[in-house]
């Protein structure tokens, strides 16, 4: 993957802001103003989460899946499938075209309140008490997780239309149909009361609106309107939530709600500095329930330490810095739209889980995007880091960048670490792609000094 | 620009928790994981002197199936495997099986090791053994009052079993083990934190087989005699206990159906007025003094009366002259009240003192009654006369046995004792403690005393039953009235049958002390308890293959005439 052999060095600029070499300064500067800097950095960011968030789906699961099952690896497998299925369509979708993309979001959308509205009556529960499952041909879904995907592109462009139009001058013109789009697709998930999926749709809702630059009031109202909403929820949630919790854990104290929040920190600070070790978290073994999922960031704590969890919260905000590098330098609305709908679901949505795990934020249950298990998540997550990544090549330099390194991913990538020239001769074909990458770390260590 | 605000703070959040406050976390956490496992230790064993086990523990392996383990389809195989192997019920075994989600179900305890190596022959999924320690008393031994017995959590209740519970249960270790939430180890983690140290051997005094027969000769003449109950003592001169068996008793394997007082170790726990055993004191104190010799003459009617109550002899007779020789061998209570009053009640009191009335025996068995001996500025004005002869104050059988011990061993008082000591994993006995030696009399006095004794046993004596063919034996009978329990007076309250005696009288080596309580049938020290005596006296000098006297008992005067 060419991605993840540029991606160390968007970890590093970022870090190596402190440097006080000049030399440093005025290639991060060039790098910074790089058109396509945008492109690697979600492509970096998003694909070391990911390959992170393999590695720790298996280490975190293991445990519950050889009791439930006797294979270790079966939730790992599942995963990966996911993995298997969203890595194309992340490909292929990086190479569409906007037009494509506008194109997706009426039909996403109402695939998406379809869905839902067969799930609200076909749905499973899977005994945890909430019909958010669906079951098509053998495959399990959370027809919530897509439905995100398709309301950030439908949004998009619902309100790029509008602009395109100069209709957005009108109130009524900004909220119809966004609103009622945003409100049935709440209605229908608040149905399978998935209370933190309602949260990321109405931070998607939210973000359209001030992109678009919606009068103070208007933009003022909904913010109070979502917030309001929100804390009914959470003081709602927190009540079921210990409910919940207990009847999955019968052996946590029922009247200890903060149980869950409470092992979450239990395994960041067993973790400490350096962390345990990968495989050897101790809070897997069944005093985080869903380590997979909801606390994967507690068990990345405590088997990496500070340094993981601080590399995953950097990964994330390289992620949203370039999503919003992306809306701002954009010029077309749908593009700027696009782009901040998708950031402000997927940023917002690792603030909330990770805000949980350390107890910042009151326990909501949200999975951490492209880290934890569960594909329904997954794939559309990808798809929409996919959508990113062809937002980011919409930006008219982009193009011109990405025409002018030629065929070769790898070329490109190293073409934007400026290495082209001393590496060429080496790096010819895929077949050298191994070689060169350690050549690709040398050549950096010998930059550091 | 909200990004690096939302990243800064989580960052700060994350240093805290992992760098600043990490350790408190930690160890909370590490607290709730950890959890501490007991490792089971050996429990040492109680033996005879010659190590012959009373108690010992045996491994055995506590059988339970893991149903979360067994694979529904294999539920029936499982159960029907357990089922046939222990032979149980099937419905409790299969419910067993199928208990999800336990992860524990016991099966049967207290199986023998080679039982469970077949049952684990078998390869059943979700069966489990851990080892365990039973604690066994081979069948009677006849010492279960005296060894005791351990409760379920392996700790003793009763008897040396209770009492040496510090020395024998050892000390069991623990190990520190990190679980999960559902108690499952996690791997590689923790590890032992404390070795088990096993329990030491417990070595008594006791001889398995004279304790065996002592035991079985006891239970026979209760039963024969119809008596409540008795106890009967073997000892060493030097103190140590040889056998203590008491009556009734019951299995220590079949603990449930014993009574409280079938559990009372009688030998130690139940004291009774001596009755004529006693005179020896009387007349030890005497002739140590000096103030009679064993042919001092006295003359001895049939009764006699002291303040308002008349005194007299068991048997009627004319008013004779006896020696003090003459006094023991027909256990005159007349004639010994007169050399009591030689004595005087603050001698005779001191010299009960000397021989251990009054005071523990030193042994530390559960419920001891150290007897009644009250301070001589208390008595009233007969009880001079009556404790000369045994009546009005009360012994325990292990106190009279000592008496005739220390008579036996030339007048030196050892304290009695029951354990040798302990036994190391190297098989070398630490001995306890030297018990404290006490000269009460002189070793003249003694071998006064042991011929005036090898006369009650003589033809003219009150114990022709307790002699035994080639053996010189010295002893006393004593027949003591009882207390009734429901008046407090002696009226009705029956009598207490004892022999106390040594052997070979000459150089002896075993003391037996015999005591009936309240027999039916005969009771007379010498026809009651006499036989039961000579019993378990011939058996014990065989067993410890003491040899036969091989001398005559010297001539000598019971009367001024000879």
């Amino acid at each position: 993957m060419s991605g993840s052999a540029s991606t160390p060095r968007g970890g590093d600029s970022r870090r190596s802001r402190t440097s006080r070499s000049s030399v440093w300064l005025r290639e991060l500067r060039q790098l910074h103003d790089h058109p396509l800097t945008s492109y690697y950095l979600v492509i970096g960011s998003s694909c070391l989460l990911i390959a992170l968030g393999l590695v720790m789906v298996l280490s975190s699961s293991m445990i519950d899946s050889i009791t439930s099952t006797g294979s270790a690896f079966s939730l790992f497998q599942k995963q990966l499938a996911a993995a298997a299925v969203g890595l194309p369509l992340l490909v292929l979708a990086s190479h569409l075209p906007v037009w494509t993309l506008r194109a997706l979001g009426y039909p996403a959308m109402a695939l998406a309140l379809a869905l839902l509205l067969i799930t609200v009556f076909q749905g499973e529960d899977y005994g945890y008490g909430a019909v958010r499952w669906l079951e098509i041909g053998g495959v399990t879904i959370q027809p919530s997780e897509p439905a995100k995907l398709a309301f950030a592109l439908w949004g998009a462009d619902v309100l790029a239309r509008k602009d395109e139009l100069k209709q957005l001058m009108e109130w009524r013109q900004l909220l119809v149909p966004l609103l009622p789009g945003c409100g049935a697709l709440v209605l229908l998930v608040l149905m399978g009361t998935d209370l933190s999926t309602t949260m990321v749709l109405l931070t998607i809702f939210l973000a359209l609106l001030w992109v678009v630059g919606a009068p103070g009031p208007l933009f003022v109202g909904m913010f109070a309107l979502v917030v309001t909403l929100a804390g009914i929820m959470v003081a709602v949630e927190s009540f079921r939530g210990a409910r919940i919790t207990s009847f999955l854990n019968p052996g946590a104290d029922p009247s200890d709600a903060g149980f869950q929040p409470l092992h979450g920190l239990y395994a960041l600070g067993t973790g400490g500095v350096f962390g345990v070790g990968i495989g050897d978290s101790k809070e897997k073994w069944g005093f985080l329930p869903h380590p997979e999922s909801d606390f994967i960031f507690a068990i990345i704590g405590e088997e990496l330490g500070l340094i993981g969890s601080l590399l995953v919260v950097g990964l994330f905000g390289v992620l949203g810095y370039a999503g919003l590098r992306i809306a701002s330098r954009a010029r077309e609305p749908f593009v700027r739209l696009a782009a901040m709908s998708i950031t402000a679901w997927i940023a917002v949505q690792a603030m909330v889980n990770i805000g949980t795990v350390i107890k910042v934020v009151p326990v909501t249950g949200i999975p951490l995007p492209l880290v934890s298990a569960g594909g329904s998540a997954l794939v559309p997550t990808m798809f929409g880091v996919g959508v990113l990544l062809a937002l980011a090549k919409a930006e008219p330099d982009a193009r011109k960048a990405l025409a002018a390194r030629g065929p070769n991913l790898v070329q490109r990538a190293l073409g934007w670490l400026g290495l082209r020239g001393t590496d060429s001769s080496t790096v010819t074909g895929p077949q050298e792609r191994n070689g060169s990458r350690p050549t690709q770390v040398r050549t950096r260590r010998n930059r550091r000094r | 620009m909200l990004i690096l605000v939302v990243m800064v703070l989580f960052a700060g959040r994350l240093v805290q928790i992992q760098a600043i406050d990490a350790p408190t976390y930690a160890s909370a956490a590490s607290d709730v994981r950890l959890s501490t496992i007991d490792i089971p230790t050996t429990r040492g064993e109680i033996t005879d002197a010659n190590g012959n086990a009373f108690a010992v523990s045996v491994e055995v392996r506590t059988v339970f199936v893991d149903p979360e383990e067994v694979p529904d389809s294999k539920r029936a195989e499982v159960t029907d495997a357990l089922t046939e192997h222990f032979d149980l019920d099937r419905d409790v075994v299969a419910g067993k099986v199928a208990a999800e989600p336990s992860r524990y179900q016991v099966i049967k305890e207290e199986v023998p090791p080679a039982e469970w190596k077949e049952l684990e022959e078998l390869g059943l999924e979700g069966v489990g053994a851990q080892v365990d320690y039973k604690r066994v008393y081979p069948e009677e031994t006849g010492a279960a009052d005296l060894v005791g017995f351990v409760g379920d959590d392996g700790h003793g209740l009763e008897g040396l079993e209770a009492v040496l519970d510090d020395t024998l249960a050892g000390e069991p270790g623990t190990r520190q083990v990190e679980t999960g939430i559902t108690g499952t180890r996690i791997p590689m983690t923790g590890g032992t934190a404390k070795e088990p140290v096993p329990g030491k051997e417990v070595r008594l005094t006791l001889d398995r087989d004279i304790q065996w027969h002592a035991q079985q000769a006891l239970a026979e003449s209760v039963e024969e005699m119809d008596a409540e109950g008795g106890s009967v003592i073997a000892m060493r001169p030097t103190g140590e206990v040889v056998a203590m068996a008491d009556y009734p008793s019951y299995s220590p394997n079949e603990i449930n159906e014993s009574t409280a007082s079938d559990r009372a170790n009688g030998a130690v726990a139940e004291a009774f007025e001596p009755g004529s055993t006693n005179k020896v004191i009387t007349a030890a104190g005497a002739l140590e003094e000096g103030l009679t010799t064993p042919e001092t003459v006295y003359t001895v009617p049939y009764s006699i009366q002291r303040y308002d109550e008349t005194f007299s002899d068991s048997e009627y007779h004319e008013t004779e002259r006896l020696t003090l020789n003459g006094i023991m061998a027909k256990s005159s209570n007349v004639g010994t009240i007169q050399v009591g009053e030689q004595l005087g009640a603050e001698g005779l009191y001191e010299y009960l003192g000397k021989f251990g009335f009054g005071q523990p025996t030193g042994l530390d068995l559960p419920g001891e009654n150290e007897g009644i001996l009250t301070d001589p500025d208390d008595w009233w004005g007969t009880q001079l006369a009556t404790v000369s002869f045994g009546q009005g104050l009360s012994v325990n059988a292990v106190q009279m046995a000592s008496v005739y011990a220390t008579i036996a061993n030339d007048g030196v008082r050892v304290e009695p004792s029951v354990v040798a000591g302990t036994v190391g994993e190297d098989g070398e006995l630490s001995a306890t403690e030297e018990p404290t030696r006490e000269r009460v009399l002189s070793e003249e006095t003694s071998d006064e005393l042991g011929t005036m004794l090898e006369a009650v046993t003589g033809d003219e004596g009150t114990a022709q039953q307790a002699q035994i063919p080639g053996y010189r034996v010295a002893g006393k009978t004593g027949t003591a009235s009882r207390v009734n329990p429901e008046t407090g007076d002696y009226e009705g309250g029956g009598y207490t049958a004892a022999f106390a005696g040594f052997a070979p009288a000459d150089d002896p080596e075993l003391i037996v002390q015999v005591v009936l309580h309240n027999p039916q049938k005969e009771h007379y020290g010498g026809e009651a308890a006499g036989p039961v005596f000579s019993d378990v006296m011939s058996f014990g000098l065989k067993t410890l293959e003491i040899p036969p006297s091989d001398s005559e008992p010297p001539d000598i005067r019971l009367t001024e005439d000879g």
